[in-house]
C-alpha cells in the first residue's frame, strides 16, 4: 500500500539527489572557467606591484603554546607585499603569549585604533621588534572565543581587506595574492573563500607544505572526501550562481568595512563563520547594494582534520549546532523575495537539504524498517532502493575526485586514487551514518541551548 | 516507484562512476604521455634545430623549405606536443641568442608559416587559443603583433586581456599604447598587471603618464596617477594642476594629494587651498587629508589649524596619527601655552 509518507521520501529523496547533481554540473562550469582566467599567471610576479592593496591576516589562538611559534612561522612565510599580521590571543592560560613574546621579541606598542565592535577587554597591543617580522602585531584579551578575537583583530587592523584565518593552518605562499584578485577584478566581491584541503599524512617543512599525500588513516580518508564533495562541488557551485552562504572559518578574506557595519562576528553563535556570511548578504540586500561572495577552486589551505571518532563526533555536533543558530538568527530569510536568490533559493536549500537532509535520512531508515517487519514492502524492492542511492553517493564521489584532478593534479599516486575509490565505496555505509547520528545529537544538543566548542587534539605536521 | 526505474537509475549511477574513474586515468595518462613524449624528442629536436638555423644561417635568401632539415620540422609539426616542442625551443633561442641565430629562426617561424597561424589563433572564438596566439606572437616577435595585442588588451576575457597586456609591454614599441584607445578600462587587477610588468622590465622606456589624465575612463586616469607618484614623474605637474582644478571625484582628488605630498610638490599649494576654501569641493576625510599635505609641504596655517582644532578621532591612520603628533609635539606645547 503507498502511503502519503511514501511519496513524501521519495519525492524529497529525488529532490536531493537532484539539487547535488545540478551543483556538480555548475562547479564544473565554475572550475573550468577560473582554470581558464588563470592560465598561465604568475602570481609570484604580482607581488613585485607596489599598488597591491594592504592586507590584515588575522589569527585568534587560545591555549596554543606546543605549536604557537611553527604556526606563525608559516603564516610569516606568505608572500604578499603588503601584509600585516595580527594573533590574538585571546586569554590563553597557558604560555602561548609568553613563547610568542619570547621568539619575535614583542614590545607593547601604542596603536590608535577605534573600537568599532564591542569585544572583551584588550589587555596589550604588542608588535614585533625584529625587522623581518615587525609586520606582526599580538593582541592579548580576555578570553571571549573565536568570534570575539576575531572582532579584536578586525578592530586593530588597518587595512581595507581582512583576512580571517584558523591559527593552525598552513596556507600557500601565494594565497592571499590568489583571495585578493577577485576583489581587485570586481568592485562588488566583499568576501572570497579558498578551498580547505585536509594535510593529514602530508609533508610540511618549515610551515609550507611541501608535499600533499593522501591522508593513511580511514577517518582521515572519508574527511578527505567529504571536504572535495563540499567545496568542489557545493561551494563552487553556490558560488558560480552568487548563492553562497558560507565562507570557512578556516580561511575567509573580506572587506573589512562592510564587516564592521554588519557588527562583525556574533560571539554568541558556534557557527560564527557562516553567521556573518548571511549577515554581510543581507545587509547589502537591505541596503541596494550589488555584490558577489566568491570561492576560489585552488587548494590555498592546508588543515589538519580530528583523527578520532570521539573528536570528529564533537566537531560535526558544532557544525550542525552553529548552522541551527544561522538558519535561526535569519529565519526572515526563508522564502522571502526581497533577499532574491539567497531568500528563496540559498537559505530554503540550507533548510531543507543540509539541516533536515540528516534527520530524515533517520527517520527514513525506521519508516523503511518498519515498512519491512509489517509486510507492507518487498525486502528486494527496499534493497534495491538502497543500492541505488549508494551507487549515486559513490557516482558522486567520483566526480569529486575528477574535479580534484582538474584543479590540483596532487596526488598522482595510482596507489592514491585506488584508496580513494575504496574510500568513496566504503563511506556511505561507514561514515555517513556516523555523520547522521552526530548530526541528530547536535540538534538533541541545540534544544538543550548547549554551547560548548569541544576540543580539539592535533597530532602535528610531519 | 516501478522496480525497474531503480534498477535502470543504478545502472545509470555505475556507468556513470566508471566514466569519471577512466576519465581520470585517462587524464593521467595523457598527462604521463605527453611528458615521456617531450623526454624523448627534446635532444633529437635541440639538434635539429640546431642544424636547420646553422643551414638557414648560409642560404637565408633562398627557398628555406627545401633545406632538408626544415622539411624534417614541419612534418614534425604535425604532432601537436612535438610542435609545442619545437616552438619552446624556438622561443628560448629568440630569448637567448641575439644577432644571426635571431634571424634565422625568425625566418624559420616565417617559413613554417607561424606567424599567420599565430593571427588565425588570436581571431579564435576559443578563449585558449586567443591565449596560444598571443604567447605564440610574442615568442616570435612578430613585427606586425602589435596591433593584435592592442586588440585583444579589451578583450572581454580577463585572461586573454592579462596576456596581451603583458605581451604588449614586452614587445611593442610603444609599450602601453593600449591606453590611447578611449575605451579601454583598467580593473584594479589590470593596473597592478601592468605596474608589475613594468617594474620587471628594465629596459622599457617609462611613458610619462601625465598624458592619459584626460582619459575619457576614469579608471584610466587613477591608474595613471598612481603611477605619476610611482615612477615620481614631476612632467605630469600641468597636468595634473588642470585635473586638480576641474575633478571633484573623491578618488581623483585623494590620488592627486598622495602624489602632492610624495612628490613635495609645493607648486600646487595654491590650487589646494582654494579647494579648501570652497567647502564643497571636499567630504570630511579629503578634507583632513589635505590639511595634512598641506602640512607635509610647509604650509604653516594648516599645521596650526591640524593642531588647535581637529579632532583625534579624525585621525584613523595609526601611523600617520603617530608619526605626525610625535614629530609636532614640542610645536603643539608651544602653541597651546601661546
Amino acid at each position: 500500500m503507498i502511503t502519503f509518507l511514501d511519496y513524501f521520501f521519495l519525492i524529497y529523496g529525488s529532490m536531493v539527489m537532484i539539487s547535488y547533481v545540478i551543483l556538480a554540473i555548475i562547479s564544473k562550469r565554475a572550475i573550468k572557467n577560473y582554470e581558464r582566467e588563470n592560465a598561465g599567471i604568475s602570481h609570484a610576479l604580482l607581488n613585485n606591484s607596489s599598488i597591491l592593496p594592504k592586507v590584515t591576516l588575522i589569527a585568534p589562538a587560545y591555549n596554543e603554546e606546543v605549536s604557537i611559534i611553527e604556526n606563525v612561522r608559516s603564516l610569516l612565510s606568505i608572500k604578499y607585499r603588503k601584509l600585516d599580521l595580527i594573533i590574538v590571543n585571546d586569554g590563553s592560560q597557558d604560555k602561548t603569549l609568553e613563547k610568542l613574546k619570547i621568539a619575535y621579541r614583542l614590545k607593547p606598542c601604542d596603536i590608535d585604533f577605534k573600537k568599532e565592535i564591542e569585544t572583551k577587554k584588550v589587555r596589550c597591543v604588542y608588535r614585533s621588534e625584529i625587522i623581518t617580522t615587525h609586520r606582526l602585531f599580538v593582541i592579548d584579551k580576555e578570553n571571549g572565543g573565536k568570534a570575539d578575537a576575531l572582532n579584536a583583530g578586525i578592530n586593530v587592523a588597518n587595512s581595507h581587506l581582512v583576512a580571517c584565518v584558523d591559527v593552525d593552518c598552513v596556507l600557500e605562499p601565494d594565497s592571499i595574492l590568489k583571495m585578493v584578485k577577485p576583489y581587485l577584478q570586481d568592485k562588488k566581491v566583499i568576501a572570497t573563500g579558498g578551498i580547505v584541503r585536509i594535510s593529514n599524512s602530508s609533508k610540511v617543512v618549515d610551515g609550507t607544505l611541501v608535499e600533499a599525500r593522501v591522508p593513511k588513516k580511514f577517518i582521515e580518508r572519508f574527511q578527505f572526501l567529504e571536504y572535495l564533495r563540499a567545496f568542489l562541488i557545493g561551494r563552487m557551485g553556490w558560488s558560480k550562481i552568487n548563492g553562497l552562504l558560507i565562507v570557512s572559518g578556516a580561511f575567509g578574506l573580506f572587506r573589512r568595512d562592510i564587516v564592521l557595519k554588519c557588527g562583525g562576528y556574533k560571539p554568541e553563535t558556534v557557527g560564527e563563520d557562516m553567521e556573518l556570511v548571511v549577515r554581510m548578504r543581507r545587509y547589502m540586500h537591505e541596503k541596494n547594494k550589488k555584490y558577489r561572495v566568491v570561492y576560489i577552486p585552488d587548494p590555498l589551505c592546508w588543515t589538519e582534520v580530528p583523527t578520532s571518532y570521539k573528536i570528529l563526533g564533537r566537531q560535526r555536533n558544532r557544525w550542525t549546532r552553529g548552522l541551527m543558530d544561522t538558519l535561526k538568527f535569519h529565519k526572515k530569510l526563508l522564502f522571502n523575495p526581497k533577499y532574491k536568490l539567497m531568500g528563496t533559493i540559498s537559505y530554503p536549500y540550507w533548510l531543507l537539504f543540509e539541516w533536515l537532509s540528516p534527520i530524515l535520512e533517520f527517520f527514513g531508515l525506521f519508516y523503511l524498517s518498519y515498512k519491512i517487519m509489517s509486510g507492507s514492502t518487498d525486502l528486494v524492492y527496499v534493497l534495491s532502493l538502497i543500492f541505488m542511492v549508494y551507487s549515486y553517493s559513490f557516482m558522486l564521489s567520483c566526480f569529486a575526485l575528477l574535479q580534484d584532478e582538474l584543479t590540483t593534479f596532487k596526488y598522482t599516486g595510482r596507489k592514491d586514487l585506488i584508496r580513494m575509490i575504496i574510500t568513496a565505496l566504503l563511506e556511505p555505509i561507514v561514515f555517513h551514518p556516523l555523520t547522521i547520528y552526530w548530526s541528530i545529537k547536535g540538534n538533541i544538543d541545540f534544544f538543550k541551548d548547549k554551547k560548548a566548542w569541544g576540543e580539539m587534539i592535533r597530532v602535528g605536521f610531519n | 516507484m516501478p522496480l525497474s526505474y531503480i534498477w535502470s537509475a543504478t545502472f545509470f549511477f555505475l556507468i556513470g562512476s566508471v566514466f569519471f574513474i577512466i576519465n581520470i586515468r585517462f587524464r593521467r595518462w595523457m598527462k604521463m604521455n605527453q611528458q615521456r613524449k617531450a623526454a624523448k624528442y627534446a635532444t633529437f629536436i635541440q639538434a635539429l634545430l640546431a642544424k636547420a638555423i646553422y643551414q638557414i644561417e648560409d642560404k637565408i635568401d633562398s627557398n628555406l623549405q627545401a633545406i632538408p632539415e626544415v622539411k624534417k620540422l614541419m612534418k614534425l609539426c604535425s604532432d601537436t606536443t612535438i610542435k609545442q616542442l619545437i616552438l619552446d625551443e624556438l622561443v628560448k633561442i629568440t630569448n637567448t641568442f641575439e644577432g644571426k641565430e635571431v634571424k634565422s629562426v625568425r625566418a624559420l617561424y616565417f617559413t613554417m608559416k607561424m606567424h599567420t597561424e599565430a593571427i588565425r589563433k588570436t581571431k579564435s572564438s576559443r578563449i585558449q587559443r586567443r591565449i596560444e596566439g598571443i604567447r605564440l606572437l610574442s615568442g616570435i616577435r612578430f613585427s606586425g603583433a602589435s596591433e593584435h595585442f592592442i586588440r585583444l588588451s579589451t578583450d572581454s576575457n580577463q585572461a586573454v586581456k592579462d596576456v596581451a597586456i603583458i605581451a604588449n609591454i614586452h614587445y611593442a614599441k610603444k609599450p602601453l599604447n593600449f591606453l590611447d584607445d578611449p575605451h579601454t578600462k583598467l580593473s584594479r587587477w589590470d593596473a597592478i598587471n601592468i605596474q608589475s610588468q613594468l617594474s620587471k622590465m628594465q629596459s622599457v622606456e617609462i611613458p610619462n603618464f601625465g598624458i592619459w589624465l584626460d582619459h575619457s575612463q576614469l579608471s584610466v586616469v587613477h591608474f595613471s596617477l598612481m603611477m605619476i607618484r610611482e615612477y615620481q614623474q614631476y612632467s605630469a605637474l600641468k597636468a595634473l594642476k588642470t585635473l586638480f582644478r576641474k575633478s571633484d571625484h573623491p578618488t581623483t582628488l585623494k590620488l592627486i594629494l598622495h602624489i602632492i605630498k610624495d612628490l613635495h610638490l609645493v607648486e600646487m599649494e595654491p590650487e589646494v587651498v582654494a579647494k579648501l576654501k570652497n567647502g564643497k569641493n571636499f567630504n570630511r576625510k579629503l578634507y583632513v587629508k589635505a590639511l595634512y599635505v598641506l602640512d607635509a609641504i610647509g604650509n604653516s596655517e594648516a599645521t596650526k589649524l591640524l593642531l588647535t582644532s581637529m579632532p583625534q578621532r579624525l585621525i584613523r591612520n595609526r601611523d600617520t596619527s603617530s608619526k605626525f603628533i610625535k614629530r609636532l609635539r614640542p610645536e603643539s606645547e608651544y602653541i597651546l601655552t601661546a
